[in-house]
């Protein structure tokens, strides 16, 4: 998996490529736990890349989900393809996460 | 032979030595097998999702710590239907049993829990359990799109 980051404004963006899985969903827990690190802000997940998911990346996504709510700020992900957002849609998160 | 390495059976079996397991070969073989028979990418990412999940229960909850025992995934295709096998000589453990998590319940009281196999069974056709001389078998029946068919 590639993780892409950048800053806009007051939004932290985060493109993903590849595979967010069991033997990688440890690489974007630890950008996240960067990104928090560095101060809260509005979180923008770029999955266009993303040909996979696993509940292992569900995790993670819940895991951020938390945190920015806990600040009160926005998240957001944008750019599944069919079947990761079949994944998003059949475990309940499009109702706890926003999925554009 | 090292008997320690992961054995690639054929194209459409694959065993390993628990303490060997690794992911990497078992989805390049889920990838031949694929490939070979023409499945559509949709089929290819349920198979991934499926496996991955049954294979992390059974390492994380069946092995231990010493993480004992082999594990066998073995995959058909059969009409219009993948049947994935998945069987393990580890501790007797139906992962059918597992709570589903409650998928309605606010962000701040749900955990991650459950969720693997609660995908495994949202994507099964049809899933069964049996323990049969000291193995936990899994037989799962998905769906299979071949490329041709896909819109």
């Amino acid at each position: 998996m590639e993780i892409k980051r950048n800053r806009q404004e007051q939004n932290t963006f985060l493109s993903l490529s590849g595979r967010l899985d069991t033997m990688t969903s440890n690489e974007l827990a630890s950008t996240l736990s960067e990104v928090f690190e560095e101060g809260f802000e509005n979180l923008v997940f770029d999955l266009s890349g993303l040909d996979y998911i696993s509940s292992a990346g569900l995790r993670v996504f819940l895991s951020a989900q938390k945190k920015i709510n806990a600040e009160g700020l926005q998240m957001k992900v944008v750019g599944s393809n069919e079947s990761v957002k079949e994944v998003f849609e059949v475990t309940g998160f499009t109702s706890i996460i926003k999925i554009e | 032979m090292d008997r320690r390495k992961t054995k690639k059976l054929c194209n459409e079996v694959y065993e390993s030595r628990i303490e060997d397991f690794d992911f990497v070969p078992l989805f390049a073989a889920i990838n031949i097998f694929c490939d070979k028979h023409g499945l559509a990418q949709p089929t290819a990412f349920d198979i991934h999702l499926v496996v991955e999940e049954v294979l992390t229960n059974i390492i994380r909850h069946g092995a231990g710590k010493k993480r004992k025992g082999t594990v066998r995934v073995s995959l058909c295709l059969q009409d219009a239907n993948v049947r994935i096998k998945i069987s393990d000589n580890t501790k007797a453990f139906d992962p059918l049993s597992i709570k589903s998590p409650d998928i309605f319940q606010d962000i701040n009281k749900r955990n991650p829990g459950g969720l693997g196999i609660f995908l495994v069974k949202k994507k099964s056709k049809t899933i069964s359990y049996q323990r049969l001389h000291g193995w936990n078998i899994l037989e799962i029946r998905l769906a299979a799109i071949l490329q041709k068919e896909k819109k």
